[in-house]
């Protein structure tokens, strides 16, 4: 099931991103070169960012099974579930699926690309203006 | 690949981009400057080189906030390929329309905010007895100076910096906006160094023992 962003309380997002998720997200690529790694995934409003942001947070993928586990993406989810009307009752249905998915694992570096390009696109969420 | 290639991005006030590149690695040879500013597009040549020694050593674009694809290469094959986002070398212009209003001691600056967010407007000020600049900075370009001494005279200055969670660690702050001097709430074309310092107030009352 996918969520529609568009009625998030985005300023609110924002100021928890700056306050909070952005401090773990950094201590998460801590000694990473900033151009240690391309980025690939973009946006362009605050919706697309946050549907964006969403999937690379917790979406599992090839290499990287566990992000969704780190403090950075418990505190998203926490501020999605704050700012989103709605996308908690979303989330216990998609939770099914990841029962059966092992421990947090060791920080690899497909996880360090993946959460390089959630920076990106924090980044640009928090710069564009406006709600 | 590409380590040997040094490089510079500095993008202004998103409205440009210029990526210049230490070409001493590869003497007498123009490389080439391909582009794009999304996964799906082709690559389009550098529409405006920058030239160093008749060879070319950089490329000048036109800035979106978007991921910038880039790739050099010389004649023959690729030196670098990257994709970086642009926001992450910003150099936002300096601070426009500094005006000033003067409420006992205290003054209000304000300017033109940019049109993008996750920015610091700095004021920094000083009268001819301090030492260093003062700094003080606001998200928005309306920053508030209190407790300062009507007699004197005081030089402002204003920048915008980028902050790190919206931008990262590689931007550089705007320039300066020119120096502004001002005394009593009045502009002044500078503040003589040779003033002297104000007299220390008294009490009002005086002790008879």
């Amino acid at each position: 099931l996918t969520y529609n962003f568009s009625n998030c309380d985005f300023n609110k997002i924002r100021v928890e991103y700056d306050q909070i998720i952005f401090s773990d997200l950094k201590k998460y690529m801590n000694g990473t070169k900033s151009t240690q790694f391309n980025y690939n995934i973009s946006c362009n409003n605050p919706p697309d960012c946050l549907t964006e942001i969403q999937r690379v947070t917790f979406s599992p993928t090839h290499g990287c099974t566990s992000l969704h586990k780190e403090m950075f993406a418990v505190k998203t989810k926490a501020t999605l579930t704050l700012q989103c009307p709605g996308y908690s009752g979303i989330q216990i249905n998609n939770t099914q699926a990841k029962k059966n998915r092992k421990k947090r694992e060791v920080t690899t570096n497909k996880c360090l690309k993946q959460a390089s390009q959630l920076l990106g696109l924090w980044r640009r969420f928090s710069r564009i203006k406006g709600n | 690949q590409g380590e040997a290639l040094q490089l510079q991005i500095v993008c202004f006030n998103f409205e440009t981009v210029q990526v210049t590149w230490n070409a001493s690695e590869y003497p007498g040879t123009n490389l080439t400057f391909l582009y794009k500013f999304s996964g799906d597009e082709a690559y389009d040549q550098c529409p405006n080189y920058t030239l160093q020694r008749g060879h070319t050593a950089g490329c000048l674009l036109e800035a979106k906030d978007q991921i910038l694809y880039f790739s050099i290469s010389n004649r023959t094959h690729p030196l670098l390929t990257r994709s970086q986002w642009v926001s992450d070398y910003l150099k936002p212009s300096s601070p426009k329309d500094v005006k000033f209003l003067w409420h006992q001691e205290a003054v209000t600056v304000t300017c033109s905010d940019l049109s993008y967010d996750g920015l610091l407007y700095e004021v920094q000020h000083r009268s001819t007895f301090d030492p260093e600049w003062q700094s003080k900075e606001e998200r928005t370009c309306n920053v508030t100076i209190e407790g300062l001494d009507a007699e004197k005279c005081y030089c402002f200055r204003a920048r915008v910096k980028a902050t790190e969670s919206s931008y990262g660690s590689d931007t550089q702050p705007s320039d300066w906006s020119e120096v502004t001097h001002w005394q009593s709430g009045e502009p002044r074309d500078s503040c003589q160094d040779n003033q002297e310092p104000p007299k220390p107030k008294f009490p009002k009352f005086i002790l008879i023992s």
